[in-house]
């Protein structure tokens, strides 16, 4: 049972970034791989969130393994992340790889202590 | 695009799935180094390094295969948000070496595998 929800939220997670990847690449025609860096932070603020949540309410664990290992981990990407660096760098665009790595790891972090904030100080 | 959106989605189905099997068969112990899903996002960088530059080089019509297997499977089977909560988490339970060791293990290989990938993918195309 457990299996066949990380499935269908995995589903969910890989479509959802696909989507808003593609959205966020409609709106600019950099270089820079904006979409990735995107869907990286905005789903470490939510994984945030879901991990404040799970602390403080009594959710059954299906359902934060369903939102946060299925659908979370799925929409979040680390090797699109690292293949997307490293053809930043095979084009010699060398501050963007740069630019690429700190940003996603820096505010990424930044995104899930966030997250994981707002629900303490809401609740 | 609807076709395209069904590849990416039951790639990213199998995907979550075997990162959580291998997360069931060999658990997270708190305040350890997550070696589980540090060797997933390895091997995921890896693959998708490689099967990007068969995809791009070798196999040009593949498209549903590349949205199966790249945006689907292969990045979803890897994942950023566990990897900086668990900064988050590592640091805020006192393990600031781990937390730093991790997240530094996660970048410089994580480059290089990828980077192994593409490489191995070149060699193996021969002409390419």
């Amino acid at each position: 049972m457990i299996y066949l929800v990380v499935a269908i939220a995995g589903a969910l997670g890989a479509v959802s970034r696909f989507l808003m990847d593609t959205f966020i690449r409609s709106l600019n025609d950099s270089y820079f791989p904006w979409g990735t860096f995107f869907v990286n932070t905005s789903g470490s603020f939510a994984l945030g969130m879901t991990t404040a949540l799970a602390v403080h309410y009594d959710f059954s664990e299906i359902v934060v393994i369903a939102v946060s290992a299925g659908f979370l981990g799925a929409y979040t990407t680390f090797s699109g992340w690292m293949v997307q660096t490293l053809e930043l760098i095979e084009s010699h665009a060398w501050s963007y790889a740069i630019h690429n790595i700190f940003s996603s790891v820096i505010i990424g972090t930044l995104a899930a202590i966030a997250g994981y904030a707002v629900v303490i100080f809401a609740t | 695009m609807f076709q395209k959106v069904i590849m990416v989605g039951l790639g990213g189905a199998l995907g979550a799935l075997l990162r959580y099997s291998f997360l069931v068969l060999f658990p997270y112990i708190p305040g350890a180094f997550p070696y589980t899903v540090f060797m997933e996002n390895m091997i995921g960088s890896f693959l998708l390094g490689f099967i990007l530059i068969v995809f791009r080089n070798k196999w040009k019509p593949a498209w549903p295969a590349r949205a199966f297997f790249g945006t689907g499977l292969l990045s979803s089977f890897t994942t950023f948000s566990n990897l900086t909560m668990n900064l988050v988490t590592l640091t805020g339970e006192g393990h600031i070496i781990t937390a730093v060791a991790y997240m530094m293990a996660s970048v410089l290989a994580g480059l290089a595998c990828a980077f192994w990938g593409m490489m191995l993918a070149r060699k193996w195309g021969g002409s390419l």
